[in-house]
């Protein structure tokens, strides 16, 4: 792998791991979310720490330029964190669903409460 | 017939979304059917006064803070007949397009023991039988579900149909969220649920838009024959569980 990429994901991903930290310290950020992209940005670290690694499993993947590899695990690394949001937007629009739905029942119980002590 | 239904408590749900227009002709002519059961109108978060329509005609409604679509505010008038312990539910459009005079017919046929019964544009070809284009891609879905299921659904599109206790339990916990005619009939067919359906005379939409375009039309049969074919290669029931 040329040299510089291998400085620019070095200091890429340190700089994002320090966002991420101090974006989870300000509360801005829930821990939960951000773990598979701590987990991506590790991959990438040790990958551009020790870029013989990248080598050899491309090599493995029968790819023959190792850069092409570290793109294909990125891409893949993207894939899985867009599908992990589509779980989570599932789960959340189905909660919301729910409580949209009692909320409005609730609001029917009080105004027929109200109805009734007048 | 009102001797039979001395005892059971029907509900009559209309979701409603920007339906001012419609509402207030639409709520003179159920009215007499409130001698024999209830009305609930699910106000989907309309951004007109359904609201102030439902108010002035003293109507009783429930009250949904965002637009939640078609599905979830059906399933909130499933959810309330269930906690207010409804035997029959009737699910009845408020752009007016659905026939009234067939709701009797809808309660006969789920005392008569169906789970569901459907309210069919397509049995006797009468009435409005919506454009050609659309009524191909309702073809094709009864196609698929006949292929699929063996079963022959005729109008699997139509939104006008009664259900029972079991099912109003289904429903109130699972229901999808859009355009979700189709999919629960293939769920309930999964359950072993018995569905059948009743010839009705639709008419056309009086006032308003249908909210339907190409490309919604196309995410429609896209979404709705994904989710068949989902239904029913599905064996496990999709984890829901049986009721009743």
């Amino acid at each position: 792998m040329d040299n510089r990429l291998q400085l620019f994901l070095i200091f890429g991903t340190l700089f994002t791991f320090i966002i991420i930290i101090r974006m989870i310290q300000k509360r801005n950020l829930n821990i939960k979310y951000i773990t598979i992209w701590m987990m991506s940005g590790l991959f990438l670290l040790i990958l551009a720490l020790f870029p013989q690694i990248a080598v050899v499993m491309a090599h493995f993947a029968g790819i023959e330029v190792a850069s092409n590899g570290v793109f294909l695990a990125m891409i893949v690394f993207l894939y899985m964190i867009c599908f992990s949001y589509a779980v989570a937007l599932s789960h959340n629009s189905e909660q919301l669903k729910t409580i949209v739905q009692e909320v409005a029942i609730l609001k029917k119980s009080i105004r027929d409460l109200e109805e009734r002590n007048k | 017939m009102h001797e039979k239904l001395r005892n059971i408590k029907i509900l009559l749900i209309i979701p409603a979304y920007n339906e001012e227009k419609n509402l207030p002709d639409l709520l003179q002519r159920i009215e007499e059917y409130t001698s024999w059961l209830d009305l609930i109108v699910i106000n989907d978060g309309s951004k007109d006064n359904t609201i102030d329509v439902l108010r002035d005609f003293n109507i009783e409604f429930i009250d949904l803070s965002v637009n939640l679509g078609i599905g979830g505010a059906v399933q909130a008038g499933y959810r309330y007949a269930e906690k207010n312990g409804y035997d029959i539910a009737i699910q009845f459009d408020g752009d007016g397009q659905h026939p009234h005079q067939d709701i009797v017919s809808l309660v006969e046929e789920i005392l008569n023991g169906s789970d569901m019964v459907i309210g069919s544009r397509y049995i006797e070809k009468e009435g409005f039988q919506s454009t050609i284009l659309r009524r191909l891609g309702i073809r094709c879905l009864s196609f698929l579900i006949k292929i699929l299921t063996g079963k022959s659904i005729s109008d699997p599109t139509s939104g006008f149909r009664a259900c029972n206790r079991n099912i109003i339990k289904y429903f109130a916990e699972y229901y999808p969220q859009d355009y979700p005619e189709t999919e629960t009939i293939v769920q309930l067919m999964r359950s072993k649920w018995t569905i059948n359906e009743i010839p009705v005379r639709m008419v056309p939409r009086q006032k308003g838009v249908s909210s339907i375009n190409l490309l919604k039309s196309i995410y429609y049969m896209f979404k709705v024959t994904l989710s068949i074919i989902i239904g029913v290669t599905d064996g496990k029931g999709g984890g829901l569980k049986k009721y009743g």
